[in-house]
């Protein structure tokens, strides 16, 4: 059971970037949380997407999208082959928390559970992520997949979170 | 006409600086390789949310005139 989120790192976006890397990232933790609020440029397509240690590892992603309209859920596929958030405003950021557990440990596999959407489009993602690359997390990149630019825009965020669980 | 700039921020979580760095060619072929893969995907996403929305249409004219649905306009309405 998670006990204590200790802030490791945080940014926040003054001009717009095409991504935030998070570097020498220290190993005395067991898992880590990213939080991403964020926003594009792109009209209605897009997402965020992280990246370990500057390497494209092959993934595998599981989940569900879900479309509300009003108070009840009116539409529902499967997630696997799309981006991890969508477009928003910057008044209405689309947002994703990212659990990474067992970060620092080498040789097996690494895995994320992420929730996220996006107020603009009416979606809320939750999906699981396996990466190939079983190499200890030491550098985290975030960023924006999507038809525009591919920069999050001023006052987005992101927050790195290191938890032991004893 | 401006020139798109592409950057990226470090933030070292050992020492805590922070550093804009302009992205490498590399980086930046695979930035602009990515909004071409995305504008694709998307125009496919759009493309298919179109054919589902005509679908439940078609699917709720049927059933209100009586007529048979096709197994597709079915599946939509059953879970």
């Amino acid at each position: 059971m998670a006990s204590t989120y200790n802030l490791i790192a945080s940014y926040t976006v003054t001009t717009a970037v095409n991504y935030i890397t998070f570097a020498s990232i220290p190993s005395t933790y067991t898992d880590l949380v990213l939080v991403v609020g964020g926003s594009n440029t792109a009209n209605d397509y897009g997402g965020f997407y992280i990246r370990f240690n500057n390497t494209d590892y092959s993934s595998t992603i599981t989940g569900r999208r879900i479309r509300w309209s009003g108070s009840f859920a009116t539409d529902s596929s499967k997630e696997a082959s799309w981006p991890l958030a969508q477009y928003s405003t910057t008044s209405a950021k689309s947002f994703a928390e990212y659990y990474i557990p067992n970060y620092s440990t080498s040789s097996t596999p690494k895995s994320a559970n992420f929730i996220g959407g996006s107020p603009d489009q009416s979606y809320v993602l939750y999906n699981n992520v396996w990466w190939s690359g079983t190499d200890a997390i030491t550098t985290i990149d975030v960023g924006i997949y999507d038809a525009a630019t591919n920069k999050f825009t001023t006052n987005s965020s992101a927050y790195l979170y290191g938890i032991s669980n004893a | 006409m401006t020139t798109e700039t592409y950057n990226k921020v470090i933030v070292n979580c050992s020492t805590g600086e922070q550093e804009i760095m302009p992205l490498t060619k590399l980086e930046i072929d695979q930035v602009k390789a990515d909004i071409v893969k995305a504008d694709a995907e998307r125009a496919t996403q759009k493309a298919e949310e179109k054919r589902i929305a005509d679908l439940k249409i078609s699917a709720k004219a049927k059933l209100i005139a009586g007529e048979p649905l096709t197994e597709e306009e079915a599946n939509l309405l059953v879970i």
